[in-house]
């Protein structure tokens, strides 16, 4: 059985400490090691990297540490991998910004 | 009975105290790398500090310059300094050695236009280290663990960061701030996404208003660039180990400040002067961002990384701490501490904590780091304007 960690109760997805292929069932614990719960993965996904505990609709919250780390981009089914490819972060987004000015003393 | 928490250490004559003992070859220009290197070589307590700038810099960002050049002459691991320059910069040889006089350390200056071509210079420079050597304070001493000023640093994170390492270093902390040492956090960049824990982690409003609007300018540096700062934050090396977001990797790095408040903050290579743990305002680019720290007056650094890196500091020892099973094995001559067997043998972070700690004893007794051992001596400058 393949491990996976979920760091605080509130995440809705937790971070595989082993590679893990398609179809294989991954036990979710917490920092202490206490089995939380198990899933079917749906896809291989790497060490180190994220697999979702619940399906996602796109624009939904993705939570880790019991915080907001991004938003879904794609709707995401349980057990794939979440990573850069199915969402995104809020902060720093200067490409979203529309019209912007220029800077003070910057000439036009 | 000999106290096992003292560590050996060097005074200086302004009351600071250094667990190394460097000269700092210190270049004020670009023009003068070449110069300050070759006066180095062959003095093994010799250390060159070279960079790319010091000529065409102007107000906000030459103060900067210049005050990070004086807190690195004046950190406690500095015993003697000589600077040398080559006569046209902005901040002259002279004018930096004067500043650090003012520490009662010995220091000496040169400056090439004043004295002739490469050769003659190297020559020089060379009596003048001379000097300076035998001007050494040589005598080692116990000193209290809460002399030291520890910085704490992360580089190549990924997935192990926030779940093992920088969770240690915090344990790590709350031990170093019971000893009574002063201990900064940085890295401005990588707190975008944590202001929740900010806020509750923040011992006084003056604390988290000066976080929380760090935060906001950078945030808004890259909005203003009309950039998207996922082109460098997470970096694509970040994103291979795990990390999809800079909230994401924010909310790893600031695990390393654990169960403990913050208690003052300060600007880039500003002095810590007070006890507890500070927030020093600092990039995310590591060797500028340790600039800071060292600047600040930090003897150590505590390193966690991921992905590895190799990188030391010029003047101080940088401890690397790793927790990725793949890291530990395949850079393990550059790994201090390696927690990987959280992963592996069920380590807790207490006990992980308990060895980063164990670590920064050793260190501070003469133990060398491994960056120290391989001959990493990083530096880089800081800057906040563009050279005109």
């Amino acid at each position: 059985m393949k491990k996976a960690i979920q760091i605080d109760m509130q995440d809705n997805v937790a971070t595989v400490i082993e590679n893990v292929s398609e179809g294989q069932q991954v036990e979710v614990i917490d920092k202490e090691g206490n089995l939380i719960t198990d899933l079917k993965s749906v896809e291989s996904i790497s060490l180190g990297h994220k697999i979702a505990l619940r399906d996602f609709s796109i624009g939904e919250s993705i939570i880790k540490y019991g915080f907001f780390i991004g938003k879904s981009t794609n709707d995401i089914v349980k057990g794939s991998h979440v990573h850069v490819h199915n969402m995104e972060s809020q902060k720093g987004r200067g490409d979203l910004v529309k019209n912007i000015s220029s800077p003070k003393g910057c000439c036009k | 009975m000999k106290n096992p928490m003292s560590i050996k250490g060097y005074r200086r004559p302004d009351g600071s105290f250094g667990i190394r003992n460097h000269i700092a070859v210190i270049s004020t220009v670009a023009c003068s790398n070449h110069l300050a290197e070759s006066i180095s070589r062959d003095y093994p307590n010799a250390v060159p500090i070279t960079h790319q700038h010091g000529c065409d810099q102007l107000g906000k960002d030459l103060d900067l310059f210049f005050r990070t050049l004086l807190g690195i002459a004046c950190n406690g691991n500095v015993a003697a300094v000589l600077t040398v320059g080559l006569g046209c910069e902005e901040i002259s040889a002279f004018d930096l050695a004067k500043a650090i006089e003012k520490t009662g350390k010995p220091v000496a200056s040169l400056i090439m236009q004043e004295v002739g071509g490469t050769s003659d210079s190297i020559i020089e420079g060379r009596k003048k280290l001379d000097f300076l050597s035998s001007s050494l304070n040589l005598k080692e001493e116990e000193i209290d663990f809460s002399k030291l000023i520890i910085g704490l640093e992360c580089g190549g994170s990924d997935f192990s960061s926030g779940i093992v390492t920088n969770p240690a270093v915090g344990e790590a902390v709350e031990l170093m701030l019971k000893e009574g040492a002063k201990v900064i956090f940085c890295e401005t960049t990588e707190l975008l996404g944590a202001e929740e824990i900010i806020r509750q982690k923040s011992a006084t409003p003056g604390v988290e208003t000066f976080i929380l609007n760090k935060i906001k300018q950078t945030e808004e540096m890259a909005v203003a660039m009309g950039v998207d700062i996922r082109g460098a934050q997470p970096s694509p090396g970040n994103i291979k180990g795990g990390l999809s977001t800079i909230e994401e990797k924010s909310l790893g790095a600031i695990c390393k400040v654990g169960n403990s408040q913050i208690q003052n903050v300060l600007n880039f290579a500003e002095p810590c002067a007070n006890s507890g743990l500070s927030f020093m305002d600092t990039p995310g680019n590591d060797i500028e961002s340790m600039a800071g720290l060292a600047a600040g007056g930090a003897q150590i650094i505590i390193f966690t990384t991921g992905r590895g890196t190799p990188m030391g500091f010029a003047i101080l020892p940088v401890i690397k701490v790793v927790a990725s099973p793949r890291t530990a094995q395949i850079m393990k001559e550059n790994v201090d501490v390696d927690l990987s067997a959280f992963f592996s043998h069920g380590l807790s972070i207490k006990e992980a904590g308990k060895m980063v700690f164990n670590s920064v004893i050793d260190t501070a007794q003469g133990n060398l780091t491994k960056a120290e051992m391989l001959g990493h001596r990083e530096f880089a400058i800081h800057r906040i304007g563009p050279t005109l």
